[in-house]
């Protein structure tokens, strides 16, 4: 039996070696969407366009607008006194908030009264917004704080510098840098691998239905199994190769710390491949053409994988219905293993929870190929 | 003439829908996709696992836990006992950030001393934790003012208070931001796909060699074989649009007609790709690599997921090269702003330019590889 | 499911039995209960038009599709029970599917070789008798894709023979191939049934299916007519310098008189 999944093998591996483009791409393409990952996108924004409309032209005012002017938050593009036209600048999309000064502003705060500051802003990405909109509370409590401190001071009060009287001390542990492809590396491991796992399998079992070849290959004695086992092991490797790749261009040329046991992390990932070939299987049963397996594949392990898993956004910020679905992608428990793995230095004795749901979810796909498998060679 | 592409355009709309199930990628699909990403997809931060560590067991520390607690961003689930139970929760993943209250803290604020307070934060995920230090930050400063209050009243000083008025996204929903990108998406994605994939399945079929030597001319089969995908392309932006505004309430202020007619100029230089993809293909899995080698970057470099303003100069460059930017700012702008030709007038032409020449280069390379 | 008798001799006369033997792929059916038998060296053609259920027929004898009903049984092995063992005695070719196109011509044969189970020696010496007979000595390295038709057969037949079978399936070999090519084909047929392969050739080509031992028609799934070229001329049209598309175009017009 073992002699014919061999040749099964071979074959595969020569089919792999003929087409050069697709092996490439799937090399290269994890190491690409490291780099867009890592370096161009990103959610931490700073620079925001702004336009001011200062309608007191006080000394207070513009002291306000130095210091917004000054912080990193915002970039300042447009200042007037007038607010004529100023709408349009948000239409168009030249700035993402405008603050209007009051006419009253530096009268209001001398006498000790509270002071509106308007803000308009483009909403279109709520994201920006909301930290437009943390950045503006920052600034104007800031400000806030600091005209009390110079009454204090005139007034030769002792309150001691201790305004604010709170101080945060941030110490960020694992990734002090807050570098991004520290977190990325170890989640593009999971998404691609799924997603190359699963249409890889899919594909090129459809492949065969689709060109005819599958019909000579029933003709001879190699059993469905073998067949099945032959083609995928080849992919299999490959998908380890594509592992080690990113662990290499990851941890040498990127600089992300592996902190934890490199034996373990293939364990892991030899589990992973299993379940998302398997997927990939389960989807050439249902479907013999090449087109629709793609298409499968995609809805079903890239969209979750890359969604649903935690790798970009946050799954306790989604609505509890669809945290509860995040349960049952096999990503969102490989994220964790890979991420505890590499920066935290966990090990089985923290991780075996989520090994378990990989073990669990990886038998229940091997057991259900091998059912349909039995049911749907015809 | 039109006899023949009406042929061409049948038999492919035959093709693809003869096997019933290719009804879920094309229409089902982009639902499922839809509910994905203006659900799940959020940058907001919500329910943070917090833990607190209160050496000072205060009035003035209990104050501030509660400010914690009742905040809607963290959920405050683990009260410390020692700085090892810290160090174990944020190593399990228990906690993503951790605050420690010194023993002093009442004292210290009492007597008008600055006291500090230590934040932990998780820096396994960069994006969030740089966020979740901003939110504390904001929540601590909050908290601070209230202190002030007091000696705000004595001194008789004014406050500054932001009074926002949200545009286009009232309720700062990410759903809003998500949909029309989604729509963007999906459009690239089956008229790129289905296009590259139907001409070079016909090509490893064999068939396209009994198309070639028909007396069709090159440029009916390739009218026949795009327009079903135009087709399609439109009727699921229809689809999104309608999907959208039923479950997500998805604000349509902007010229529909404009909106097609963008989306058409955008399909042209999408439908100019796939055929181009297919004349370097020999095997449909070959297509599908190059038209995922190129989507990727496209879909990550255009400002649907993350804004463009943010990217590093040199990506921000290259993403005037891609198609999809221009598309996804006249989406959002139309169906977000009420845009129309007079602001948005940039990106159609680019738009424009793009689909001519995709679409110029392409046909003329698909009539020299039938040959 | 039947259980077909096996004779306590593996060296049965029949080959090939198959009796009332039906496939329906919803509700249509492709063979409606066929009878026949094949003799142990026998060329037997399966002559019909396309769609007439030529390859489904040879699908189910080679285990690739199971029967809806009937039963058959391929060199004493049913085809119902005992797929696996079939499988080990037949070879199968069709013209476009035996082959990987993106595989050399050696990688084709080797495959084979490794899915049959040839041991390395046998392997090595069967490759180069296939080689030899195909004429593709000196072209192991180029790619199928690259050979033309008549190469591409004969490569093709060679693999399906290359753990010599004692049974042989061919359907439609000879598609597209040039008569030159065709005729050394049969020429190459005709020395296996020597060595006592038996062989099942499905085909709508009218003059070749005349070199045939025995043949029977298959018309919308029924067998219309069984025996020898020679007898059914004689049944048919009662002229034996008539041709085969006569016998077939009689056979069919007697046929649907019969229906009425």
């Amino acid at each position: 039996m073992k002699n014919r999944i061999i040749p099964l093998a071979r074959k595969e591996i020569l089919h792999i070696l003929r087409d050069p483009r697709s092996l490439y791409g799937s090399l290269i393409m994890p190491i690409v969407l490291l780099i867009l990952f890592g370096y161009a996108i990103t959610f931490d924004i700073k620079h925001i366009a702004l336009a001011i409309i200062d309608q007191d032209s006080s000394s207070l005012s513009r002291d306000f607008i130095s210091r917004v002017e000054g912080s990193e938050y915002f970039d300042l593009l447009y200042l007037s006194s007038s607010s004529t036209g100023f709408e349009k600048l948000l239409d168009e999309g030249k700035v993402k908030i405008i603050m209007v000064i009051p006419k009253n502003f530096s009268r209001d705060l001398s006498k000790g009264e509270d002071c509106a500051l308007q803000l308009l802003i483009d909403g279109s990405n709520n994201n920006t917004a909301q930290v437009a909109l943390g950045y503006t509370s920052l600034l104007v409590q800031a400000f806030s704080s600091n005209i009390i401190l110079e009454k204090l001071n005139s007034k030769g009060t002792a309150l001691q510098a201790g305004v604010p009287p709170i101080d945060i001390r941030p110490s960020v542990w694992y990734n002090p840098d807050l570098r991004s492809v520290n977190f990325i590396v170890p989640g593009i491991i999971a998404v691609v691998m799924m997603v190359l796992a699963s249409i890889s399998s899919s594909l090129t079992i459809a492949r065969e239905w689709e060109t005819g070849t599958m019909e000579q290959l029933i003709s001879t004695p190699a059993r469905p199994f073998e067949i099945t086992i032959g083609k995928l092991l080849p992919y299999f490797f490959l998908g380890f190769i594509q592992i080690l790749l990113v662990i290499l261009v990851g941890t040498l040329l990127f600089k992300v710390p592996l902190r934890g046991n490199i034996l373990f992390l293939f364990c892991g990932s030899a589990v992973f491949l299993v379940c998302g070939s398997g997927i990939g299987l389960l989807i050439s049963t249902i479907t013999r053409s090449q087109q629709l397996a793609y298409m499968l594949s995609i809805l079903f392990t890239l969209l979750p994988s890359f969604i649903l898993s935690g790798f970009i956004f946050p799954i306790s910020s989604m609505p509890r219905i669809i945290q509860f679905f995040t349960y049952l992608i096999p990503a969102r428990y490989f994220l964790i293993i890979l991420r505890g793995i590499f920066l935290k230095g966990n090990g089985i004795v923290t991780l075996w929870p989520e090994t378990l749901a990989l073990l669990f979810f990886a038998s229940v796909i091997v057991l259900a190929c091998a059912r349909r498998l039995r049911l749907s060679l015809e | 003439m039109f006899q023949t592409i009406r042929h061409i355009v049948r038999k492919e709309f035959i093709q693809t829908f003869r096997d019933k199930r290719m009804l879920m990628p094309i229409f089902v699909a982009p639902v499922i996709q839809l509910i994905l990403f203006g659900f799940a997809v959020t940058t907001d931060i919500k329910h943070i696992s917090l833990a607190i560590l209160d050496y000072d067991r205060s009035f003035e520390s209990r104050q501030l836990t509660s400010s914690f607690s009742q905040s809607k961003t963290f959920d405050l689930k683990y009260f410390l006992n020692s700085y090892a139970e810290l160090e174990e929760a944020v190593q399990q993943g228990k906690a993503q950030a951790a605050v420690v209250i010194p023993e002093n803290f009442e004292a210290d604020l009492k007597k008008g001393k600055q006291t500090s307070l230590q934040v932990i934060l998780d820096g396994t995920d960069a994006n969030t934790a740089t966020i979740i230090a901003s939110y504390i930050s904001q929540l601590i400063a909050r908290y601070s003012e209230n202190i002030f209050a007091e000696i705000r009243g004595q001194m008789a000083l004014g406050m500054v208070i932001p009074q926002p008025r949200v545009w286009y996204n009232p309720n700062l929903e990410s759903s809003v931001f998500m949909v029309p990108g989604v729509i963007c998406l999906i459009l690239l994605l089956t008229t790129l796909i289905l296009t590259s994939m139907a001409i070079t399945k016909e090509r490893e079929m064999g068939t396209l060699e009994q198309l070639v030597v028909s007396p069709i001319k090159p440029y009916e089969l390739i009218l026949g074989k795009t327009i079903p995908f135009v087709l399609i392309g439109l009727a699921d932006v229809t689809l999104i649009i309608c999907a959208g505004k039923l479950i997500f309430d998805l604000p349509i202020r902007g010229s529909l007609l404009l909106l097609f007619g963008v989306a058409l100029l955008f399909i042209l230089t999408t439908l100019s790709l796939g055929l181009f993809l297919s004349t370097i293909s020999r095997t449909q899995q070959q297509a599908l690599m190059s038209a995922f080698f190129f989507m990727v970057p496209a879909m990550l470099l255009s400002g649907v997921f993350s804004p463009i303003e943010n990217m590093p100069k040199v990506a921000q460059y290259i993403t005037l090269l891609n198609p999809l930017r221009y598309f996804s700012i006249a989406v959002r702008g139309i169906l977000l702003k009420g845009n129309g030709i007079d602001i948005l007038w940039p990106q159609i032409l680019a738009l424009f330019i793009f689909g001519i020449a995709a679409s110029v280069f392409s046909s003329l390379r698909f009539r020299k590889y039938l040959e | 499911m039947h259980f077909w008798p096996l004779s306590r001799s593996r060296e049965r006369m029949d080959s090939i039995e198959v009796q009332s033997l039906s496939k329906t792929f919803g509700r249509f059916t492709a063979v409606d209960h066929i009878s026949f038998r094949v003799k142990k060296g026998e060329i037997f053609g399966f002559l019909g038009p396309n769609g007439a259920g030529k390859s489904t027929t040879i699908r189910m004898l080679c285990g690739i599709i199971r029967p809806t009903s009937g039963e058959g049984s391929v060199g004493g092995f049913s085809i119902t029970a005992q797929a696996d063992e079939i499988k080990k005695i037949i070879g199968y070719m069709s013209q476009r599917f035996t082959l990987y196109q993106d595989l050399t011509v050696e990688e084709n044969v080797d495959f084979h070789g490794g899915i049959h189970g040839l041991s390395p020696s046998s392997a090595k010496e069967r490759k180069e008798w296939v080689l030899r007979m195909a004429g593709l000595e000196g072209r192991e390295h180029s790619l199928t894709r690259e050979l033309s038709g008549g190469w591409k057969q004969r490569l093709s037949l060679g693999c399906a023979i290359l753990h010599r079978p004692q049974i042989l399936f061919l359907d439609e070999p000879t598609a597209s191939v040039d008569p030159v090519s065709r005729r050394d084909f049969w020429d190459l047929i005709y020395q296996l049934s020597e060595e006592g392969t038996t062989v099942f050739v499905t085909s709508h080509y009218m003059d070749e299916v005349e070199r045939c031992h025995r043949l029977a028609i298959i018309y919308s799934g029924k067998i219309i007519a069984d025996g020898s070229p020679k007898e059914l001329k004689r049944e048919f049209t009662g002229k034996e310098e008539s041709t085969l598309e006569d016998v077939f175009l009689s056979a069919i017009k007697k046929e649907k008189s019969d229906e009425k």
